[in-house]
């Protein structure tokens, strides 16, 4: 059994920890490693992954909902729109936190990348909730958390990726997501709750003294002015999906062309906020994709180097139980996950274990629906956390990066319940594909 | 007793009837045909290059060997298309003929190696597909006027021809849209292999036969360089192996599509049958196509010339090898 | 040497702004098809690919920008609290060890890459549509070539740090989105 495919991890974890940069750590790491695997033929291993991730057009989703969210956030829609929450849920506890997860389930709800769902969102509630004070490991987390809800809730580009490698239907699963994914979002929504009620500095209420209460009516005119276009817009996303206009990349597109169209009509519309769009856009999706591909060169690396065999093998040695070994594969998971971007976890260990957890009796779907919930763990632990990436491209450095490890640990926490959840309750992924599956 | 080569094999397949009764049954095939000389670990499509260009990634040495569809090439040359199956193309039983004993094996090896610098041997061979999983009724040509189907490849056009609005868009989008209803209705593979997917569960109507795909062979492709270490020995076992897995799999799927079409009929799927009329205009529209190819590639010509002859050989089979039966 | 970090601030600015235009397209063209094919029942036959080149060339021809303008994230745990001259350090090494080498032989094999598809006239093979593939391949090498260029830069300024111990306080991207916000009535 040769260990060499988990030599490479040592490398990629002490250049992170001195700080190069997350895509040229992985870069670097897969060329040392590859050289001694491919030697002479890694350029063109390397050139058909650049290749490969530039061809991918469902990632041109990841660039739309991103450039949604720079020109809402250029017109000034996102402070009406979270005043505009903020009306209703300043009287409760976390309320701009509440608000946020509420809005992340709407985002959710209409794109299936993970990015482009915490980006829009937190573009819009980080301002706000850093105004208000909010405690910033409260914020990190709930943006983070919140944000990565984008794979949980259907669409979902996870899952879709998921189901071929599964041999399970994607219709199933996007199914089967929905009440897990409502479960995390609730249990998020609960402990925000609870918390700002234990330590109301960390979402501070805002006092009837410090605001004024509005009229109903004014309240009413100051919601329907901001709130309700941003969130037709959302829902002509949603809706074009649902409605069978647009697939969901150009349903992004659609969300974009919106985006514009609203700062036109809120009179904020000029060739220098389009340009400025454009340059943010870029800088974020260029650093989102970049890393992408630098974790699609480590994960041919690590295949290639028979990192897959090496984890059969130690499976194989392992003579666990059923339970056993499905506790074991979702550890793996979730330490993989730490380390790797989700599409390398999922590539490397759904074809290996799926075969082996049906023929242990499991539900195919039931699996790969836990595995997912792993898969949300994967944004936030770190070294290698999207979401915490994600954020901090949206957020001053005045919200120090070791406040966002610290602020999502609970809601780490919060996955790990649902999953639990799921394992014992089967049926609240099964019930639903049964129930409403079906052409009429 | 250690083996003498171990190979690493790309592929295009994420799972299922391509990955396990066609890569990893040639690889298991192959150790033994050849006593554990040659020990083959197969990789998921993507995981060691790009998934639609295996051809490219075992030229360049990344994989020894691969598993694909000679189709995806056809950017680089249409004559892939003649190897890899079209809607001009005869049914598996004929394509099966041609290339073990019409002379097509030796045309894909030398095709192969003069164009794209691989050793080629078919690997695994598809039935017709189904032609698509709709949500309307189409069994005439009026009823494909204007709709919106999903496909890739060649027949984009030619089932624009036929004047259907053909869709292109990722494979991940393919099951919301169809559920949604953003397209009508979408191809995929074979009856056996469209279970998976689900596309019975948002699609009431299957329709049937797959004119665009009536057969689909696919390939080994092995690095030049590495196929040179091998003995003769080890050459004829690489074969041999090739050989039994392809028949293997065209047994197999035989078999399983019987079942899966039993499958979707007990799901509430409608079975539909194109009429001959649509059959016919889209063999006459391969036809066209390839015609059209066959001027200006020397290539295309040689093995389409090849093909057409053997067709000619082939072309009252019907009468005396099937035998009519009463339902 | 201010010069040439000017010159190459200056080109780089232009590749992003290049790949950063190329959304405009990018939201026309997937509009344009949605209303083709729903309103009109005429999907194009163009709109898919188009939409993988402008989405791929985009990042590709971001990257280069990001680095300028310090969008690539690191792990800064330790990172923040080094001294300026340490991180100039561990700047220089990611530069001159990893960056620019491993820049410099993808944009040659990428370069090749582009000519072997130009001179043997490859097309994607994609769809009914099958365009050239060249075009899209040299974005592939002129990301990279720009990214290797944008780390030659930084690694002089690097070197400055080193030498004289005071870091030019860069701007914080996320800072300026955050004023912006912060300023909107
Ligand atoms: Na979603
Ligand atoms: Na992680």
């Amino acid at each position: 059994m040769s260990l060499f495919p988990l030599y490479m991890f040592p490398l990629l974890f002490a250049l992170l920890l001195v700080g190069v940069p997350v895509a040229f750590a992985m870069m670097f790491t897969a060329t040392v490693f590859g050289y001694m695997v491919f030697d002479q033929a890694l350029i063109h291993q390397f050139i058909e992954k650049i290749s490969d991730v530039a061809s991918n057009y469902v990632l041109a989703a990841v660039t739309l909902f991103v450039f949604m969210g720079c020109m809402l956030e250029r017109a000034g829609i996102a402070k009406r729109l979270f005043e505009a929450m903020h009306l209703w849920t300043r009287r409760v506890p976390g309320g701009l936190a509440l608000g946020t997860i509420l809005m992340c389930i709407v985002f959710a709800a209409s794109t299936g990348v993970i990015g482009a769902t915490e980006v829009v969102v937190g573009l819009l509630a980080v301002p706000i909730m850093m105004k208000y004070k909010y405690d910033n490991g409260l914020m990190a987390g709930t943006i983070c958390a919140g944000g990565s809800l984008g794979t949980m809730i259907p669409p979902s580009v996870v899952v879709v990726i998921m189901g071929p490698l599964a041999q399970v239907s994607v219709g199933d699963l996007l199914l089967g997501m929905i009440f897990p994914g409502l479960i995390m979002a609730s249990l998020y929504m609960a402990y925000i709750v609870i918390r700002c009620i234990i330590q109301p500095s960390a979402g501070p209420v805002i006092h009837a003294g410090d605001e004024p209460e509005l009229p109903l009516s004014e309240k009413l005119r100051i919601t329907a002015t901001a709130l309700v276009p941003p969130m037709l817009m959302v829902f002509a996303v949603l809706g074009s999906i649902m409605l069978g206009l647009a697939s969901p990349t150009e349903a992004a597109a659609l969300g974009a062309a919106g985006a514009v169209l609203l700062t036109i009509f809120y009179g904020q519309f000029s060739l220098t906020v389009l340009h400025q769009a454009f340059l943010k856009t870029l800088r974020i999706t260029a650093m989102i994709m970049t890393i992408l591909l630098a974790g699609s060169m480590l994960t041919g690396i690590f295949i290639g180097s028979g990192g897959v065999i090496l984890t059969e093998e130690l499976v194989g040695a392992s003579n666990l139980s059923p339970w056993g070994l499905l506790g074991v594969v979702l550890l793996m998971a979730f330490v993989g996950g730490a380390f790797l971007d989700w599409i390398s976890v999922i590539l490397i260990m759904i074809p290996m274990f799926t075969p082996i957890m049906v023929s242990m009796g499991f539900d195919p779907v039931w699996f790969c629906i836990l595995f997912l919930i792993v898969i949300q763990t994967s944004y936030l632990t770190p070294p290698m956390a999207p979401a915490i990436f994600y954020l901090r491209g949206i957020t001053p450095k005045s919200v120090t990066t070791v406040q966002m490890y610290k602020g999502v640990l609970p809601f780490i926490g919060l996955q790990v319940l649902t999953l639990i959840l799921v394992m014992y309750f089967p049926n609240l992924v099964l019930w639903l594909p049964d129930k409403l599956l079906g052409f009429s | 007793e250690e083996p003498v080569h171990n190979f690493k094999m790309a592929t295009g397949w994420a799972g299922g009837p391509l990955s396990t009764i066609g890569a990893q049954a040639f690889a298991d095939n192959v150790e033994q045909i050849s006593n554990g000389r040659i020990k083959v670990q197969v990789f998921t499509g993507g995981a060691l290059g790009n998934a639609l260009k295996v051809s490219e990634t075992v030229k360049n040495g990344v994989a020894e060997m691969g598993h694909t569809w000679m189709g995806y090439d056809w950017g680089k040359d249409s004559t892939t298309v003649l190897f890899g199956g079209y809607a001009g193309s005869p049914d598996s039983e004929r394509m099966l003929h041609w290339l073990y004993q019409g002379g097509g094996v030796e045309l894909q090896r030398e095709f192969r190696e003069e164009k794209f610098e691989v050793i080629s041997f078919p690997l695994f061979i598809r039935t017709a597909e189904v032609f698509l999983h709709s949500r309307k009724p189409v069994k005439t040509l009026e009823d494909l006027q204007g709709l919106k189907l999903r496909t890739a490849g060649a027949w984009l056009e030619m089932s624009a021809s036929l004047g259907a609005a053909p869709v292109t868009t990722p494979g991940g989008d393919v099951y919301p849209m169809l559920e949604r209803g953003a397209i009508d209705a979408t191809e995929w593979g074979t009856p056996w292999e469209n279970i998976s997917p689900g596309f019975h569960k948002v699609a009431k109507y299957v329709i049937i036969p797959g004119i665009h795909q009536p057969v689909a062979p696919f390939e080994l492709v092995i690095n030049k360089t590495a196929w040179g270490t091998l003995s003769d020995q080890d050459k004829q076992a690489v074969e041999t192996a090739a050989k039994l897995t392809t028949l293997n799999s065209w047994l197999r799927i035989g078999q399983e599509d019987a079942k899966a079409m039993k499958f979707y009929v007990a799901e509430g799927n409608e079975i539909i049958e194109l009429d001959p009329e649509v059959q016919f205009k889209a063999q006459e529209i391969a036809k066209t196509w390839a015609e059209k190819q066959a001027t200006d590639n020397e290539w295309f010509a040689r093995v389409y010339k090849n093909q057409q002859e053997f067709l000619a050989l082939w072309e009252d089979a019907d009468s005396y090898r099937k035998v009519l039966t009463r339902k | 040497m201010q010069a040439i970090l000017n010159l190459i601030d200056r080109i780089i600015g232009s590749t992003g702004v290049v790949g950063a235009w190329l959304v405009a397209p990018l939201v026309l063209a997937s509009c344009y098809e949605v209303i083709a094919r729903y309103v009109f029942n005429t999907p194009t036959i163009w709109a898919f690919e188009l939409g993988y080149m402008l989405t791929g060339a985009n990042f590709l021809l971001g990257m280069a920008y990001a680095l300028r303008e310090r969008s690539h994230i690191r792990i800064e745990i330790f990172y923040q609290h080094f001294t300026p001259r340490v991180r100039a350090i561990v700047d220089i090494l990611t530069y001159v060890v990893i960056v620019i080498p491993i820049c410099a032989w993808l944009t040659y094999g990428l370069y090749e890459y582009a000519i072997n598809a130009f001179l043997s006239r490859e097309t994607t093979g994609m769809s009914a549509w099958n365009p050239p593939i060249w075009p899209f391949r040299v974005s592939f090498a002129l990301g990279f070539l720009a990214l290797a260029l944008q780390a030659l830069a930084e690694l002089i300024r690097a070197i400055q740090i080193l030498r004289n111990g005071v870091e030019h306080d860069s701007p914080d991207v996320a800072d300026d989105i955050f004023t912006h916000q912060a300023e909107t009535p």
